[in-house]
């Protein structure tokens, strides 16, 4: 999901960056490009040939190859995708005009171009080999941005960047502090002598000493000593050490001018060893230093071993010297294996420098160096050695990850990062909360190549574990093997892979399940969360609304909620709910806004509406205790990644719909109770009486309908397929998937989502209010005295006596006498005919609508579930007619 | 705080249905006859306290008032294993015993005199109940006291409790055969006009009908008052299933009740049962679908009103509200419908929709059944009519006649003159053609035409 919003995003800044208008809506071409998208695979590109292209197309191709070098020597990543990328653009004349001009009509755009952080890097290339689309030249831009950001990290100086990374970890980690080191140890302050380096400081510059006239045989001892002096990183009399370019470029040597030139030249066969030792130990020192992590820290320690035995062989060299066996000539040849092991160290090291790299990076380097060198029997060994002692602290994190769940990386380099941001706690309240998606992500640049592949199933794995433990059960998986980095053996990353696949993944997914299905019970904490938002247990809330029905009506600031929360429990406790062993999570809510307005502003977003939607104001209009009810549920961690804010807010609107139809059946529903007693009288034969019957009928025709159809039709379904689905799941993340589609079907098929069909919906909803409530009225008038006071007999009172009976009888007849004159004008009176008759033409014609707009809807969308509510509603097909006949007298009129 | 509903059994046939309704209830529930729940019922997920409350010992106790003019069938339910069940203060049998001699106007007269009693009764259990929904009155027309005191606590529970709902099961006599009352037609008749202006819906059990379903459909030669009773029972249980095992829809009486009729007066609803088996004849099993369900309810073989067939083509129903009972598949009951809609299986009114609404409903499980879907529907049927007309024929030959009078001119109703007899006649005529209106696309006009 993150990557489909990142590319949006991408997308809308290149159509900014390029002004494209013109009706090109960029989620239309985020959609194309995630459906076009290929994996980009590096054997397909050959990039030496992209080079070569490019490099004939250049103004200065020497600069641009120097570069392409430079970067490659850098380790950067997706060098070769954008490489080939680029040639591509080159190949094709409409996109390179296209950019050319404009690049030119923008002048200077580095204003616009946004700053990426070196991180977002390797992610924003993902995207690249979309090749072909039009969104190539953003992308261009915002890579050479980013490319120029890269080169110009190279040249700040360590320190610099040791601090910088020490800040950033130091606002990372909270409970971690990164410990500060000594001053006289790194940075600035340390002291100068205190290194097994070359002391490169100006002060202590002694001058050469002069050796040409002494005779060969004393020059040669004095070489030797010197020489190893040097190789041991002490500056010798009659050899200078003068530091190169930078701390990592090869030293450069002055050898005394007058020493003799076979010395001079067997001198410089194998001072290239010196400068070697010199970079090592410089790079040692350095990135000992605590923030360049441990990946760092085992790769200088491995390095330190075997400058240690280095250094016991110049000792023991030394030795010799003192004995006299020790020529030059001989000093020469003994170092001869040395000089290819020191040089591959060096060039590790110089290359980690360059790249700067920490961590993953570290590895993909050893690992990529391990590949290149296949031939070369003792770099290989040396690659391998020192990868396998450099891996170690990480597949240890690793293996804690994937076996335990716990992530202990207080140096940013594990592949997988926590966000402390999101908190499980959050999910409770926060209905845009994305702990599962966004707790634990993937760092894309911090993936050692070789792990690439299963990166993904490393994180779900972890984030499976990592949940149950935060349950606070301790996880052990039961078959954890050390994993071991061999990069020789072909079968390790298979080796790898089973291990990660076949059997920590499926514990982890399998455990978690398992923890969320049987110890939390997650499908029947659902089955009671659909018992109640659902209303699959109608007694319950029919025993609710006969509770609450004087609370509904006032409004709702004058409701007190804790009145409603017992009468909520009441209604439990005396229903069949009441067996629920989790009936005591439901509480009620009393939300600020009603259902139509918060689906209104809802579906708006995104929209041109949005902002009329935005302006009004939600507390002009004051809601009923009806309106503004909803229930509420109390979720706990873990089944809250399940039922999180969002999901309980569909199941929310979900039931203030289901309620409020409800509702309406209930008024419609009364209604016909109070007019059931007129059959007796005159008035039963009256037209307008029997047409608002009628009406009556065909609206509670109407809304039972309905119910059954989302109750019947969409819910229940819907839910089977649900508890099936979650029967077969593998994973959480299928269960997420299983449960989120449920409630987006529910929601889709009850029309909730098509603000269209809602407003139609609601505007019915109403009317059947508004006529009930009119009738209503004109039963108050027939019943007005009859009714009220005589009937509802105390039997409190203990039994009636005759005279009061006698009396009773008496008051009884005299109000029926005045009920039926009441009667009587009611039934002449011609003004209530024309209400009903209004009441009957609004809603036929808002239910045809309906109708209509529903059958055209699910054949245009193909929703084929809404046709169903068209047989639902109009099983006789007595809207359809009425609809054909209209068609034709219409037909008549414009013919005529 | 259910919505609860009072059965009152007036009369004879009244206390009969009644018995073997609580009979057929405590089976599903798990209630022993001594009204204590079995064990294996404990952790029922039924609504029990709809039709039942519970002693201080915890036994159930039905809602339930017998009422009878005399104590044949009383006394038998007294002995039977169930007569610890009942409250024994909500039995009312009458001091002289004597009956209502098959006269409505004798059991109409008797309901005056004890007024005061029956109501007592009533009104102690509508006190009983926290929000008491309705009542409902079993009786026979035919006879005396359950068609004259019937009519009377209509009259009265009507005047006393005007928002409560009243449904009655009524049963209607059998005109195939000689009855052995021959006022039959004047009873049945003045209980026709308080079913029609005081009862809120009534359900109509044609014994002509019943006999020709027990001998045709379930091969009983010659079908016993028990095995009809049994059919009834059933009926009544399966009407009020959705009421005790409540689910998304149909949870109160006025819900099932209000949608199945359009204008107060048409509220006369036929029923059909099927798969229908016997204790005795052990019928072969069948597959049952919920297809095959639907489609049997719609035959007119299978309703338990008898209406002539020959007229079933110019009726149609105003509406159909069918309970399906078993472990269904709602995508089946919506296909069925489709099936039903498609064949144009059921005829509708042409004045407005009307849809044969389905309510769903889990089926005890402690009552074994073979069968997986049972079904029974509720229907409003201008056919019904029919009904009527018979009754009117037959009363009609004999009012022609003023035969067999005497009895009735004993009353004070009846001693000046006859005048509520004719009254009555009246009322049935209007409600015939009330039905026979709806039949017609131009019901809405009618009421202006009439008057």
């Amino acid at each position: 999901m993150s990557d489909e919003f990142r590319v949006h995003h991408c997308v809308n800044q290149l159509l900014r960056l390029l002004r494209v208008d013109g009706g090109l809506n960029a989620a239309d071409l985020t959609e194309h490009i995630l459906k076009n998208r290929t994996p980009f695979i590096t054997t397909q590109v050959n990039t030496h040939s992209s080079t070569v292209r490019i490099s004939e197309h250049a103004r200065k191709p020497q600069e641009f190859v120097h570069k392409f070098e430079e970067l490659k020597s850098k380790n950067v990543r997706n060098v070769d995708s954008l490489i080939f990328l680029l040639s591509n653009i080159i190949e094709n004349p409409s996109i390179h005009s296209t950019i050319t001009k404009c690049a030119s009509s923008r002048g200077d755009a580095d204003k616009f171009i946004p700053q990426y952080p070196p991180a977002g890097l390797g992610s924003s290339l993902m995207t690249l080999p979309a090749s072909g689309t039009t969104l190539t030249p953003q992308e261009l831009v915002e890579l050479r941005s980013n490319l120029e950001k890269a080169t110009t990290s190279s040249t700040l100086s360590s320190d610099v960047v040791r601090k910088m990374l020490y800040e950033q970890q130091q606002s990372r980690k909270s409970q971690f502090t990164t410990p500060t080191q000594p001053s006289w140890l790194i940075g600035p302050m340390r002291k100068i002598n205190l290194t097994l380096d070359f002391p490169f400081n100006t002060s202590t510059q002694h001058p050469i000493a002069q050796i040409g006239n002494l005779p060969i045989r004393n020059q040669e001892d004095e070489v030797v000593k010197d020489v190893l002096a040097v190789l041991s990183g002490v500056e010798g009399r009659h050899i200078l050490v003068r530091q190169g370019e930078n701390k990592y470029s090869p030293r450069r040597f002055i050898i005394e001018p007058s020493m003799d030139v076979a010395l001079a030249e067997m001198v410089n066969l194998i001072i290239c060893v010196a400068s070697s030792y010199s970079i090592i130990v410089n790079f040692i020192e350095e990135r000992s230093a605590f923030v360049y992590g441990q990946v760092n820290h085992a790769l200088s320690a491995a390095m330190k071993t075997i400058i240690k035995e280095y250094q016991i062989n110049i000792a023991q060299l030394e030795d010799q010297r003192r004995q006299g066996h020790l020529s030059l000539q001989r000093l020469v040849f003994l170092l001869q294996p040395v000089i290819q092991q020191m040089e591959v160290l060096a060039s590790v090291a110089s290359a980690v420098e360059k790249g700067n790299c920490i961590g993953g990076s570290v590895l993909t380097l050893l690992h990529s160096r391990i590949v290149a060198s296949v031939g070369d029997k003792v770099s290989e060994d040396l690659y391998t050695h020192l990868a396998q002692l450099a891996n170690v602290p990480y597949l240890e994190m690793l293996e804690k990850w994937i076996y335990k769940g716990e992530i202990v990386d207080h140096y940013n380099e594990f592949l997988v990062e926590q966000h402390e941001k999101f908190s499980k706690e959050k999910l409770l309240d926060e209905y845009n909360d994305q702990y599962w998606e966004l707790r634990y992500t993937l760092c894309r640049d911090r993936i050692p190549i070789y792990l690439e592949r299963m990166a993904d199933k490393i994180l779900n794995t972890g984030k499976y574990l990592n949940v149950v433990h935060e349950c606070g059960r301790s996880v052990c998986f039961p078959d954890a093997r050390e994993i071991i980095y061999s990069p020789t053996k072909k079968e390790y990353v298979q080796q790898i892979e089973e291990n990660l696949n076949h059997q920590a993944h499926s514990y982890a997914s399998q455990l978690l399940l398992d923890l969320l299905m049987e110890e939390h019970n997650l499908t029947s904490r659902l089955r009671s969360v659909k018992s109640y938002f659902l209303l699959n247990d109608g007694d319950f809330l029919l025993h609710f609304m006969d509770l609450t029905e004087s609370e509904m009506r006032m409004p709702m600031e004058d409701i007190m909620p804790n009145r409603l929360e017992t009468l909520l429990e009441l209604a439990i406790r005396t229903s069949m709910s009441d067996r629920d062993p989790f009936k005591d999570d439901l509480k009620i809510v009393l939300l600020n806004y009603d259902l139509i307005t918060q689906l209104v502003r809802i579906l708006s977003i995104d929209t041109i509406e949005e902002s009329v939607v935005k302006s009004l104001d939600p507390t002009e209009i004051s809601l009923s205790g009806l309106e503004s009810f909803a229930l509420d549920y109390t979720v706990r961690w873990p089944l809250s990644l399940v039922i999180s804010r969002k999901s309980l807010t569909k199941y929310q609107m979900l039931f203030r719909h289901l309620f409020y139809c409800k509702h309406v059946e209930r008024h419609l529903s009364a209604v016909w109770l109070k007019f059931k007693t007129l059959k007796k009288n005159i008035l039963h034969s009256r037209h307008w009486f029997v047409e608002a019957m009628l009406i009556l009928q065909r609206m509670l025709h109407f809304i039972q309908n309905f119910e059954y159809y989302m109750m019947f039709e969409v819910l229940e379904p819907n839910w089977i397929n649900l508890e099936k689905n979650l029967k077969t799941a593998v994973n959480v993340d299928e269960v997420l998937e299983y449960h989120t589609d449920f409630l987006r079907q529910c929601l889709q098929d009850c029309l909730l989502t098509n603000t269209e069909l809602l407003k139609m919906l609601s505007k019915l909803l109403m009317l059947c209010v508004s006529f009930s409530n009119f009738m209503q009225g004109l039963s108050r008038q027939v019943d007005g005295p009859l009714l009220e006071e005589s009937l509802e007999h105390s039997t409190l009172a203990g039994p009636p006596t005759a005279t009061e009976i006698q009396s009773e009888a008496d008051r009884l007849a005299t109000a029926t006498k005045e009920a039926s004159f009441h009667l009587d004008e009611l039934a002449r009176s011609a003004e209530h005919g024309v209400t009903v008759d209004a009441f009957k033409r609004n809603f036929t014609s808002v239910l045809m609508n309906l109708l209509n707009r529903v059958s055209f809807i699910s054949r245009e969308e193909g929703q084929h579930g809404l046709f169903n509510i068209l047989h639902k509603l109009d099983y006789n097909g007595y809207y359809r007619s009425r609809m054909n006949d209209d068609d034709s007298i219409n037909q008549k009129a414009t013919e005529a | 705080m259910p919505r609860e509903i009072v059965t009152l059994q007036i009369g004879q046939c009244g206390n009969q249905i009644g018995f073997e309704y609580w009979k057929q209830l405590c089976e599903e529930h798990g209630i022993r006859p001594d009204g204590i729940l079995q064990d294996f019922a404990n952790d029922g997920t039924d609504r029990k306290d709809v039709f039942f409350y519970q002693a201080d010992d915890d036994h159930y106790i039905p809602r339930a008032v017998l009422i009878d003019l005399e104590p044949r069938v009383v006394n038998s339910i007294k002995n039977s294993e169930y007569s610890n069940l009942y409250n024994p203060e909500n039995i009312y049998l009458s001091d002289h015993g004597g009956g209502a001699g098959n006269n409505w106007a004798a059991g109409f007269h008797a309901g005056e005199k004890i007024h005061e009693e029956l109501f007592d009764i009533i009104d102690r259990e509508a006190d009983g109940s926290d929000n008491l929904e309705g009542f409902m009155l079993c009786h026979s027309t035919a006879g005396g006291t359950g068609s004259g005191l019937g009519s009377y606590m209509l009259e009265r529970l009507n005047d006393r409790y005007p928002k409560k709902l009243i449904q009655t099961y009524s049963v209607f006599p059998n005109q195939d055969e000689v009855s052995d009352v021959v006022v039959q037609p004047y009873n049945t008749m003045l209980t026709l006009k308080r079913l029609t202006l005081h009862a809120d819906a009534t359900v109509v059990l044609d014994n002509t009908a019943l006999n020709t379903i027990a001998t045709e459909r379930l091969h009983i030669q010659n079908p016993s008052f028990s095995q009809i009773n049994k059919m009834v029972s059933t009926i009544m249980s399966a009407s009020t299933a959705t009421l005790r095992y409540p689910g998304y829809m149909n949870n109160d009486l006025i819900g099932l009740v209000a949608s199945l009729i359009p204008t107060p007066r048409l509220h006369f609803l036929m029923t059909g049962y099927t798969p229908l088996v016997t204790d005795q004849a052990l019928t072969s099993v069948r597959k049952t679908t919920v297809l095959d369900v639907m489609r049997r309810l719609l035959q007119p073989k299978n309703m338990m009103v008898f209406t002539g067939r020959q007229r079933m083509n110019q009726h149609c129903f105003i509406s159909i509200l069918n309970i399906i009972q078993g472990e269904i598949d709602p995508t089946q009951v919506h296909k069925s419908l489709q099936r039903i809609r498609e064949r144009k299986l059921a005829q509708f009114i042409p004045w407005g929709p009307a849809s044969i609404q389905v309510a769903l409903s889990r089926k005890s499980p402690y009552v074994p059944s073979a069968h997986r879907v049972s079904g029974l529907m509720l229907a409003n049927h201008t056919s019904i009519s029919a009904l009527f007309k018979r009754a009117s024929r037959q009363f009609d030959k004999l009012r022609k006649r003023e035969a067999f009078l005497e009895q009735f001119r004993k009353e004070d109703m009846f001693a000046e003159n006859l005048d509520e007899m004719d009254a009555s006649r009246e009322i049935v005529q209007q409600l015939t053609d009330e039905y026979e209106a709806a039949a017609t696309p131009d019901y809405l006009t009618w009421g202006e035409k009439a008057s």
